[in-house]
Protein backbone atom coordinates (compact mmCIF):
# COMPACT_ATOMS: atom_id res chain seq x y z
CA UNK A 1 0.00 0.00 0.00
CA UNK A 2 1.22 3.48 -0.88
CA UNK A 3 -0.07 5.18 2.25
CA UNK A 4 2.43 5.59 5.05
CA UNK A 5 1.72 5.98 8.71
CA UNK A 6 2.51 9.69 8.52
CA UNK A 7 0.00 10.02 5.67
CA UNK A 8 -2.70 8.42 7.79
CA UNK A 9 -1.86 10.80 10.62
CA UNK A 10 -1.99 13.81 8.32
CA UNK A 11 -5.33 12.74 6.82
CA UNK A 12 -6.75 12.09 10.29
CA UNK A 13 -5.61 15.48 11.60
CA UNK A 14 -6.93 17.27 8.52
CA UNK A 15 -10.30 15.53 8.86
CA UNK A 16 -10.42 16.60 12.49
CA UNK A 17 -9.56 20.14 11.44
CA UNK A 18 -12.41 20.18 8.92
CA UNK A 19 -14.86 18.70 11.44
CA UNK A 20 -13.63 21.20 14.00
CA UNK A 21 -14.21 24.07 11.61
CA UNK A 22 -17.87 23.01 11.28
CA UNK A 23 -18.24 22.82 15.04
CA UNK A 24 -16.50 26.13 15.55
CA UNK A 25 -17.99 28.21 12.74
CA UNK A 26 -21.46 26.75 12.38
CA UNK A 27 -22.61 27.02 15.97
CA UNK A 28 -24.61 30.16 16.59
CA UNK A 29 -22.19 32.84 17.68
CA UNK A 30 -24.58 34.56 20.03
CA UNK A 31 -26.92 32.31 22.01
CA UNK A 32 -30.18 33.93 22.94
CA UNK A 33 -30.70 34.82 26.59
CA UNK A 34 -33.53 37.36 26.78
CA UNK A 35 -36.54 38.61 24.94
CA UNK A 36 -37.52 42.22 24.69
CA UNK A 37 -41.06 43.27 23.93
CA UNK A 38 -41.59 46.75 22.62
CA UNK A 39 -45.06 48.28 22.24
CA UNK A 40 -45.20 51.59 20.44
CA UNK A 41 -42.13 53.50 21.55
CA UNK A 42 -41.94 51.86 24.97
CA UNK A 43 -40.20 48.69 26.15
CA UNK A 44 -42.93 46.86 28.06
CA UNK A 45 -41.05 43.73 29.05
CA UNK A 46 -37.60 42.20 29.15
CA UNK A 47 -37.82 38.55 30.15
CA UNK A 48 -35.37 35.62 30.43
CA UNK A 49 -35.94 32.86 27.85
CA UNK A 50 -35.36 29.97 30.24
CA UNK A 51 -38.60 30.47 32.18
CA UNK A 52 -41.84 29.50 30.41
CA UNK A 53 -44.39 32.21 30.54
CA UNK A 54 -47.21 33.86 28.64
CA UNK A 55 -47.59 37.56 28.32
CA UNK A 56 -50.42 39.65 26.98
CA UNK A 57 -49.37 42.92 25.48
CA UNK A 58 -51.94 45.55 24.64
CA UNK A 59 -51.59 47.67 21.52
CA UNK A 60 -53.83 49.97 19.48
CA UNK A 61 -55.34 47.01 17.56
CA UNK A 62 -55.90 44.65 20.47
CA UNK A 63 -54.00 42.08 22.50
CA UNK A 64 -50.84 40.31 21.29
CA UNK A 65 -50.05 37.07 23.08
CA UNK A 66 -46.33 36.41 23.62
CA UNK A 67 -45.36 32.88 24.63
CA UNK A 68 -41.98 31.84 26.06
CA UNK A 69 -41.15 28.11 26.15
CA UNK A 70 -38.01 25.92 25.86
CA UNK A 71 -35.58 28.78 25.38
CA UNK A 72 -37.60 30.27 22.55
CA UNK A 73 -40.30 32.87 22.19
CA UNK A 74 -43.12 33.34 19.71
CA UNK A 75 -46.03 35.53 18.94
CA UNK A 76 -48.88 33.11 19.70
CA UNK A 77 -51.72 35.39 18.69
CA UNK A 78 -52.01 38.88 17.37
CA UNK A 79 -54.84 40.96 15.92
CA UNK A 80 -53.04 41.64 12.61
CA UNK A 81 -55.18 40.37 9.71
CA UNK A 82 -52.30 38.72 7.81
CA UNK A 83 -50.74 36.90 10.77
CA UNK A 84 -47.25 38.11 9.90
CA UNK A 85 -46.24 38.27 13.54
CA UNK A 86 -47.25 34.64 14.14
CA UNK A 87 -45.57 33.48 10.94
CA UNK A 88 -42.16 34.50 12.28
CA UNK A 89 -42.45 31.29 14.31
CA UNK A 90 -40.33 30.38 17.28
CA UNK A 91 -37.50 32.84 17.78
CA UNK A 92 -34.42 31.33 19.37
CA UNK A 93 -31.31 33.06 18.06
CA UNK A 94 -30.10 36.48 19.06
CA UNK A 95 -31.34 38.96 16.48
CA UNK A 96 -34.53 36.99 15.64
CA UNK A 97 -37.58 39.19 15.60
CA UNK A 98 -41.35 39.09 15.21
CA UNK A 99 -43.21 42.28 14.44
CA UNK A 100 -46.88 43.19 14.49
CA UNK A 101 -47.29 46.43 12.60
CA UNK A 102 -51.04 46.91 13.22
CA UNK A 103 -50.50 46.43 16.93
CA UNK A 104 -47.15 48.27 16.92
CA UNK A 105 -45.40 45.49 18.80
CA UNK A 106 -41.86 44.15 18.38
CA UNK A 107 -40.75 40.88 19.95
CA UNK A 108 -36.96 40.71 19.77
CA UNK A 109 -34.53 38.09 21.02
CA UNK A 110 -31.39 39.47 22.61
CA UNK A 111 -28.07 37.75 23.20
CA UNK A 112 -24.96 38.63 25.12
CA UNK A 113 -23.54 40.22 22.04
CA UNK A 114 -25.31 42.16 19.36
CA UNK A 115 -25.63 40.58 15.91
CA UNK A 116 -27.14 41.49 12.56
CA UNK A 117 -30.68 40.21 12.06
CA UNK A 118 -29.97 39.66 8.38
CA UNK A 119 -27.21 40.30 5.87
CA UNK A 120 -27.61 40.92 2.14
CA UNK A 121 -24.98 41.36 -0.53
CA UNK B 1 26.29 25.19 -34.21
CA UNK B 2 26.24 28.52 -36.04
CA UNK B 3 27.97 31.63 -34.76
CA UNK B 4 24.66 33.39 -34.24
CA UNK B 5 23.25 30.55 -32.20
CA UNK B 6 26.38 30.37 -30.10
CA UNK B 7 26.13 34.11 -29.43
CA UNK B 8 22.54 33.72 -28.31
CA UNK B 9 23.43 30.88 -26.01
CA UNK B 10 26.24 32.93 -24.49
CA UNK B 11 23.86 35.77 -23.89
CA UNK B 12 21.41 33.52 -22.07
CA UNK B 13 23.12 30.43 -20.76
CA UNK B 14 20.70 27.74 -19.61
CA UNK B 15 21.35 24.71 -17.50
CA UNK B 16 19.80 21.27 -17.58
CA UNK B 17 17.83 22.30 -14.52
CA UNK B 18 16.37 25.32 -16.32
CA UNK B 19 15.10 23.08 -19.07
CA UNK B 20 13.61 20.67 -16.58
CA UNK B 21 11.85 23.53 -14.79
CA UNK B 22 10.50 24.80 -18.09
CA UNK B 23 9.15 21.38 -19.09
CA UNK B 24 7.50 20.73 -15.75
CA UNK B 25 6.10 24.24 -15.56
CA UNK B 26 4.64 23.82 -19.05
CA UNK B 27 2.94 20.62 -17.90
CA UNK B 28 1.57 22.32 -14.78
CA UNK B 29 0.36 25.31 -16.84
CA UNK B 30 -1.47 22.99 -19.24
CA UNK B 31 -3.28 21.32 -16.32
CA UNK B 32 -3.99 24.71 -14.74
CA UNK B 33 -5.62 25.98 -17.95
CA UNK B 34 -7.60 22.81 -18.60
CA UNK B 35 -8.93 23.01 -15.06
CA UNK B 36 -9.99 26.62 -15.49
CA UNK B 37 -12.46 25.35 -18.09
CA UNK B 38 -14.25 23.14 -15.55
CA UNK B 39 -17.27 24.92 -14.08
CA UNK B 40 -17.17 25.20 -10.30
CA UNK B 41 -20.10 25.09 -7.85
CA UNK B 42 -18.50 27.64 -5.53
CA UNK B 43 -15.91 30.34 -6.12
CA UNK B 44 -12.56 29.08 -4.91
CA UNK B 45 -13.38 25.41 -5.42
CA UNK B 46 -11.52 23.46 -8.09
CA UNK B 47 -9.84 20.09 -8.21
CA UNK B 48 -6.31 21.52 -8.02
CA UNK B 49 -4.77 18.84 -10.18
CA UNK B 50 -1.78 21.08 -10.99
CA UNK B 51 -0.90 20.42 -7.36
CA UNK B 52 0.09 16.91 -8.44
CA UNK B 53 2.98 18.37 -10.44
CA UNK B 54 4.12 20.59 -7.56
CA UNK B 55 4.18 17.68 -5.13
CA UNK B 56 5.92 15.34 -7.57
CA UNK B 57 8.57 17.97 -8.32
CA UNK B 58 9.04 18.45 -4.60
CA UNK B 59 9.55 14.73 -4.04
CA UNK B 60 11.83 14.21 -7.04
CA UNK B 61 13.81 17.45 -7.32
CA UNK B 62 13.38 19.35 -4.06
CA UNK B 63 11.58 22.38 -2.75
CA UNK B 64 13.47 25.05 -4.69
CA UNK B 65 12.39 23.58 -7.97
CA UNK B 66 8.83 23.10 -6.77
CA UNK B 67 8.75 26.83 -6.02
CA UNK B 68 10.03 27.65 -9.51
CA UNK B 69 7.50 25.43 -11.23
CA UNK B 70 4.61 26.74 -9.13
CA UNK B 71 5.50 30.41 -9.51
CA UNK B 72 5.81 29.99 -13.27
CA UNK B 73 2.50 28.14 -13.37
CA UNK B 74 0.63 30.82 -11.44
CA UNK B 75 2.16 33.64 -13.51
CA UNK B 76 1.98 32.10 -16.96
CA UNK B 77 -1.32 30.33 -16.27
CA UNK B 78 -2.99 33.62 -15.32
CA UNK B 79 -1.52 35.35 -18.37
CA UNK B 80 -3.00 32.71 -20.66
CA UNK B 81 -6.41 32.61 -18.95
CA UNK B 82 -6.46 36.41 -18.70
CA UNK B 83 -6.74 36.78 -14.96
CA UNK B 84 -3.27 38.27 -14.39
CA UNK B 85 -3.35 40.74 -11.45
CA UNK B 86 -7.11 40.19 -11.04
CA UNK B 87 -8.61 39.02 -7.72
CA UNK B 88 -8.56 35.45 -9.06
CA UNK B 89 -4.84 35.75 -9.65
CA UNK B 90 -4.23 37.16 -6.16
CA UNK B 91 -6.22 34.32 -4.60
CA UNK B 92 -4.33 31.77 -6.66
CA UNK B 93 -0.98 33.32 -5.71
CA UNK B 94 -1.86 33.47 -2.00
CA UNK B 95 -2.98 29.84 -2.08
CA UNK B 96 0.16 28.76 -3.91
CA UNK B 97 2.42 30.64 -1.49
CA UNK B 98 0.68 29.10 1.53
CA UNK B 99 0.77 25.66 -0.03
CA UNK B 100 4.48 25.92 -0.92
CA UNK B 101 5.37 27.07 2.60
CA UNK B 102 3.45 24.15 4.12
CA UNK B 103 4.97 21.68 1.66
CA UNK B 104 8.45 22.97 2.42
CA UNK B 105 7.98 22.56 6.17
CA UNK B 106 6.33 19.15 5.87
CA UNK B 107 8.99 17.86 3.51
CA UNK B 108 11.80 19.12 5.70
CA UNK B 109 10.45 17.69 8.95
CA UNK B 110 8.73 14.51 7.80
CA UNK B 111 11.01 13.70 4.85
CA UNK B 112 10.26 10.37 3.19
CA UNK B 113 7.76 9.41 5.87
CA UNK B 114 5.14 11.47 4.06
CA UNK B 115 4.16 10.07 0.68
CA UNK B 116 2.70 12.26 -2.11
CA UNK B 117 -0.75 11.45 -0.71
CA UNK B 118 -0.15 13.16 2.62
CA UNK B 119 1.70 16.02 0.97
CA UNK B 120 -1.16 16.64 -1.48
CA UNK B 121 -3.74 16.71 1.32
CA UNK B 122 -1.63 19.19 3.27
CA UNK B 123 -1.03 21.32 0.20
CA UNK B 124 -4.73 21.37 -0.71
CA UNK B 125 -5.81 22.48 2.76
CA UNK B 126 -3.02 25.06 2.94
CA UNK B 127 -3.95 26.41 -0.49
CA UNK B 128 -7.59 26.77 0.52
CA UNK B 129 -6.73 28.40 3.85
CA UNK B 130 -4.35 30.83 2.18
CA UNK B 131 -6.79 31.96 -0.46
CA UNK B 132 -9.64 32.11 2.04
CA UNK B 133 -7.66 34.30 4.43
CA UNK B 134 -6.75 36.65 1.58
CA UNK B 135 -10.37 36.78 0.40
CA UNK B 136 -11.56 37.50 3.90
CA UNK B 137 -8.90 40.10 4.58
CA UNK B 138 -8.96 41.86 1.22
CA UNK B 139 -12.29 41.33 -0.52
CA UNK B 140 -15.11 40.45 1.89
CA UNK B 141 -14.05 41.24 5.47
CA UNK B 142 -17.36 40.11 6.91
CA UNK B 143 -17.85 37.44 9.58
CA UNK B 144 -20.55 35.80 7.43
CA UNK B 145 -17.84 34.63 5.03
CA UNK B 146 -16.50 32.41 7.80
CA UNK B 147 -19.64 30.28 7.46
CA UNK B 148 -18.30 29.23 4.06
CA UNK B 149 -14.93 28.07 5.36
CA UNK B 150 -15.96 24.59 6.60
CA UNK B 151 -17.59 23.81 3.24
CA UNK B 152 -14.53 25.01 1.33
CA UNK B 153 -12.21 23.02 3.60
CA UNK B 154 -14.30 19.89 3.04
CA UNK B 155 -13.98 20.29 -0.71
CA UNK B 156 -10.24 20.82 -0.44
CA UNK B 157 -9.84 17.74 1.74
CA UNK B 158 -11.68 15.57 -0.80
CA UNK B 159 -9.82 17.04 -3.76
CA UNK B 160 -6.54 16.74 -1.86
CA UNK B 161 -7.20 13.02 -1.38
CA UNK B 162 -8.03 12.62 -5.07
CA UNK B 163 -4.98 14.52 -6.35
CA UNK B 164 -2.87 12.81 -3.69
CA UNK B 165 -3.91 9.39 -4.93
CA UNK B 166 -3.05 10.41 -8.48
CA UNK B 167 0.31 11.81 -7.33
CA UNK B 168 1.11 8.67 -5.33
CA UNK B 169 0.37 6.46 -8.34
CA UNK B 170 2.46 8.66 -10.62
CA UNK B 171 5.30 8.73 -8.10
CA UNK B 172 5.38 4.94 -7.99
CA UNK B 173 5.59 4.78 -11.77
CA UNK B 174 8.22 7.50 -12.04
CA UNK B 175 10.46 6.22 -9.27
CA UNK B 176 10.28 2.65 -10.57
CA UNK B 177 11.53 3.56 -14.05
CA UNK B 178 15.29 4.33 -14.15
Amino acid sequence: MMMTRADALVILLCSLLVAGSYAWLWTPAAPATQVRVVAGDREVARLPLDQPRQLEVAGPAGITLVEIRDGAVRCAASPGSQGICQQAGWLRQAGDMAVSLPNRIIIEVLGDEWVFDSVNY
Amino acid sequence: MGVRQRELLMMLPTTREDHRIAWLAALAIAIHILEAAIPSPLPGVKPGLANVITVLVLMLFGWRMAVWVTVLRVLAGSLVIGTFLSPTFLLSAAGAACSLATLGLAHRFAGARLSPLGLCVLAALAHMSGQFLLAWWLFIPHPALLKLLPVLLSFSLVFGLVSGTIAAMMYQQVSRSP
